[in-house]
């Protein structure tokens, strides 16, 4: 029993780390574009079937985590450039719209091209090391390493770069930003550049701990998105924080409940959370943000 | 027709009003739901298990395919109403996902993911026409519904609530409300058109509660317009025949529905129906609105007296009003009270809080600590600092979102409107528009109207006018509370002034004793910057 809570606790952890990236990065464009990225989630998946599709041909290994970031990179930057800055003068649904509409191209170009069915990828070395009654997978201590390493890495530059007090201040007031010769617009699609890797990498830690699907995305979303909400956008560490226990509750509630009805009860919580306190449980108001 | 292509148009009709759904809760209040989808998906369930489980006859399933999504989608929002835009559409889109996931694995009732037979239709239904006939019948029905919410809403209110929130709340339009009720009606014709598609395609599945069936939604409702149910009509029939003809495309003709939304919500933002608005004019050489042909009222008996008008009550009072920001007191307990037919100023710094009060005595905006005290029946009109109209309405149809009838047309006439009433907002001068809100506020026959620096940008003759029209408002019996920084402006027209400096009221009597205050003059020379 007791060595089945730690292999649940470990499980968790795993996927925390990759729900943690996609909160990251879901919250990185919130607070350098004012933009919510409803296309998000799709992102993450379109990355994983980069990979998928460059295993297939026989690309694999560090190649296809490295192919993941630029697919994802790639994708956030289209998102920057067809969904949100040709529309950043209009009502902010239209954004949100536009967004949709390119999760609808990702989804459906992806079922076209690969069909519905769930799809692995083999990117991560296979095998794995037993400690104790604990089994770590190659995969799953790769996805933890590269998550912390990407966490360390975005809190070095929004704490302690030029880049990051510039992307701050542009969140403040973007328009202030501007009379102060910071490039607004650049740090914008720096950010959804960014942001799409970190989707890209989290859907390869998805994509090699579980499965990917076409239609994945709306759940990743939901993930990022109550992690973001509940840690207060953006802060960091809380971030990673509430990922981790969104994470552990899926696995463990999965364990005891079944798989559909833990979600099921996220998703409750998640809609009561909203209700009575949308500014989130880590404190910072954000109500009128976005 | 064929039995295929019947078979399509009813397919059509089932999208139609799933569409129409959507546009009474997108197009009509505003409010970004993503859970469309989970309203058609529940009304086609619904339609499919009662005859099946209980033997119901199927005008009572319908029945329920229309009830069920409304008052799920109607208690939902009770819970979640007050959110704003992305947090209200994440909402919702957990409120899907959850759908989804109950129909998937709640197999013993649902079927699970292979969906449930509809066994127990009834034999009139067997003929293809038939069955298109019903849907479009539904179609209908939920067009119904959207004509009947904007009935009782009001267009012109709804306009109001879109895109200008803040004017809204100070004319008394309650969003939690108008968008519960769009949750809930919209809901109806979503379940409508779940129900319709049910019986086309024999059975209810969780294709429609998917985002497939959303995404078709957005497309019909994007491109097509968003507040025109004939327009969705006719691209949901563009929708359904379209990927037909692209069979060859398999699946990927999906991912052209996305395309074709992002098109057109770059290029064409409000969607085909007003792209095309202008041909319809000429077709239908759209009559030009007619002011009710009696006489207006001379001025003495006039038909804008405040609502339940007493010349002895107080038109309005703040009582130890006080609204901090965090830290920040913006007002710091202030009280006042002004009299109907007394022309009031306000005068004091920048960040002095005179706006915060204003937000406070007009209910934008709710004190910290402290009351606002009305007459019974009495109403608070104001204008704004910029303002805030529905840029696409005509001048009149602004003025309608406050009051309709005679009281709107001479309220147009005091301010001067009425040869542009019929003109776009967004085409008037910007002195016209300070007019139009005004003539908006007055419209509504407040007790007391507050005006956010009414006098800025004006030309010396706009401002002689604005004078009068002030003035006629105080002999109509209203009490007039001004924001000026125009110190002659405020000499000119009040009996009265207050200055406020940090929150607080800080002289408060006749214009000349006001003016020489030690305090009033150190606020200011304080306040400018040497």
């Amino acid at each position: 029993m007791e060595a089945l809570t730690l292999q649940l606790l470990f499980n968790g952890v795993a996927l925390g780390a990759a729900y943690g990236l996609l909160a990251l990065g879901f919250a990185l464009t919130l607070r350098a574009a004012g933009a919510i990225n409803f296309a998000h989630g799709d992102v993450a998946v379109a990355a994983a079937y980069a990979a998928i599709a460059a295993g297939s041909l026989g690309i694999g290994g560090g190649w296809s985590i490295g192919l993941a970031l630029i697919a994802g990179g790639g994708l956030g930057l289209a998102v920057a450039s067809l969904a949100w800055a040709p529309l950043r003068r209009r009502p902010i649904e239209t954004t949100f719209i536009a967004a949709i509409a390119i999760g609808v191209i990702i989804q459906n170009g992806l079922t076209a091209t690969f069909g519905g069915a769930p799809q692995a990828t083999d990117a991560f070395a296979g095998g794995g090391w037993h400690i104790g009654a604990l089994y770590v997978s190659a995969a799953a201590a790769t996805g933890i390493a590269l998550a912390a390493a990407a966490f360390g890495l975005a809190a070095f530059i929004l704490l302690g770069t030029q880049i990051g007090r510039r992307l701050r201040a542009a969140a403040e007031d973007p328009d202030i930003a501007l009379s102060h010769g910071i490039p607004v617009l650049k740090l914008a699609f720096g950010a959804f550049a960014a942001s799409g890797a970190l989707a890209g990498l989290a859907g390869i830690l998805l994509a090699s701990q579980h499965f990917a699907t076409p239609l994945a995305g709306a759940d990743y979303i939901l993930k990022a998105y109550i992690a973001a909400t509940v840690a207060g956008w953006g802060r960091i560490l809380p971030t990673a924080v509430a990922a981790l226990l969104i994470a552990l509750f899926e696995t463990i509630g999965a364990a005891l409940m079944g798989h559909a009805i833990a979600e099921g009860a996220l998703y409750c919580a998640f809609i009561l959370l909203l209700a009575f306190r949308p500014q989130g449980l880590a404190g910072e108001s954000v109500g009128r943000r976005a | 027709m064929s039995a295929y292509e019947l078979h399509l148009l009813a397919l059509a009709g089932a999208l139609a009003a799933g569409a129409i759904g959507w546009q009474i809760v997108f197009g009509l209040a505003g409010a970004l739901s993503l859970a469309a989808g989970t309203a058609v998906g529940l009304g086609a369930y619904v339609t499919v298990l009662l005859p099946v489980q209980y033997g119901l006859p199927l005008a009572p399933a319908v029945l329920a395919a229309l009830l069920l999504p409304a008052l799920t989608l109607a208690a939902f929002t009770c819970i979640v109403g007050k959110l704003e835009s992305h947090y209200f559409a994440l909402a919702t889109l957990a409120l899907a996902e959850l759908a989804l996931l109950i129909a998937t694995n709640w197999e013993s009732v649902t079927g699970g993911a292979n969906g449930m037979l509809a066994e127990r239709l009834p034999g009139w239904l067997d003929p293809p026409a038939r069955r298109a006939a019903f849907a479009w019948t539904l179609a209908g029905a939920a067009g119904l519904l959207f004509y009947g919410f904007r009935a009782w809403a009001g267009a012109e209110r709804l306009a109001l609530l879109r895109s200008a929130p803040l004017a809204a709340r100070a004319f008394g339009i309650d969003a939690r409300r108008i968008r519960i009720a769009a949750m809930a009606i919209g809901g109806a014709a979503g379940g409508l058109g779940g129900a319709a598609h049910a019986v086309t395609v024999g059975v209810a599945s969780t294709d429609a509660l998917a985002f497939k069936g959303m995404a078709a939604i957005l497309v019909v409702v994007i491109v097509g317009g968003r507040r025109s149910p004939l327009a969705a009509a006719l691209l949901a029939i563009l929708a359904v025949w379209t990927p037909e003809q692209l069979r060859f495309l398999e699946q990927s003709y999906l991912a052209a529905y996305g395309a074709a939304l992002l098109a057109a919500v770059l290029f064409l933002p409000e969607g085909l129906a007003t792209a095309a608005a202008p041909l319809g004019r000429i077709w239908r050489r759209r009559r030009p609105f007619r002011p009710p042909s009696s006489p207006l009222p001379a001025s003495s008996e006039t038909s804008l007296r405040p609502h339940g008008y007493d010349p002895a009550a107080t038109a309005l009072a703040g009582d130890d009003l006080t609204r901090q920001f965090g830290g920040l007191t913006a007002v710091d307990a202030v009280s006042l009270a002004l009299q109907p037919g007394r022309i009031v100023g306000l005068m004091g710094p920048n960040g002095a809080g005179k706006s915060t009060l204003l937000n406070l005595l007009s209910g934008v905006d709710r004190p910290t600590a402290g009351a606002v005290r009305l007459p019974a029946g009495g109403k608070v009109g104001r204008t704004f600092q910029t303002p805030h109209l529905v840029p696409g309405l005509s001048a009149r149809e602004n003025v309608w979102a406050a009051a309709r009838g005679p009281a709107a047309e001479q309220a147009l006439a005091e301010a001067g409107l009425a040869a542009r009433a019929d003109v776009a907002a967004a085409r008037l001068t910007q002195a016209e528009q300070r007019f139009l809100e005004i003539a908006r506020a007055r419209a509504a026959r407040p007790s007391a109207l507050l005006l956010d620096e009414p006098a800025a940008g004006l030309t010396e003759d706009e401002r002689l006018r604005l004078a009068r029209c002030i003035r006629q408002a105080a002999a109509d019996g209203l009490a007039v509370l001004i924001v000026e920084h125009n110190v002659p402006f405020l000499s000119d027209l009040c009996g009265r002034l207050i200055c406020m400096a940090s929150g607080r009221v800080i002289a408060d009597g006749s214009v000349a004793a006001v003016l020489a205050d030690p305090a009033v003059i150190e606020a200011y020379i304080g306040a400018t910057p040497p």
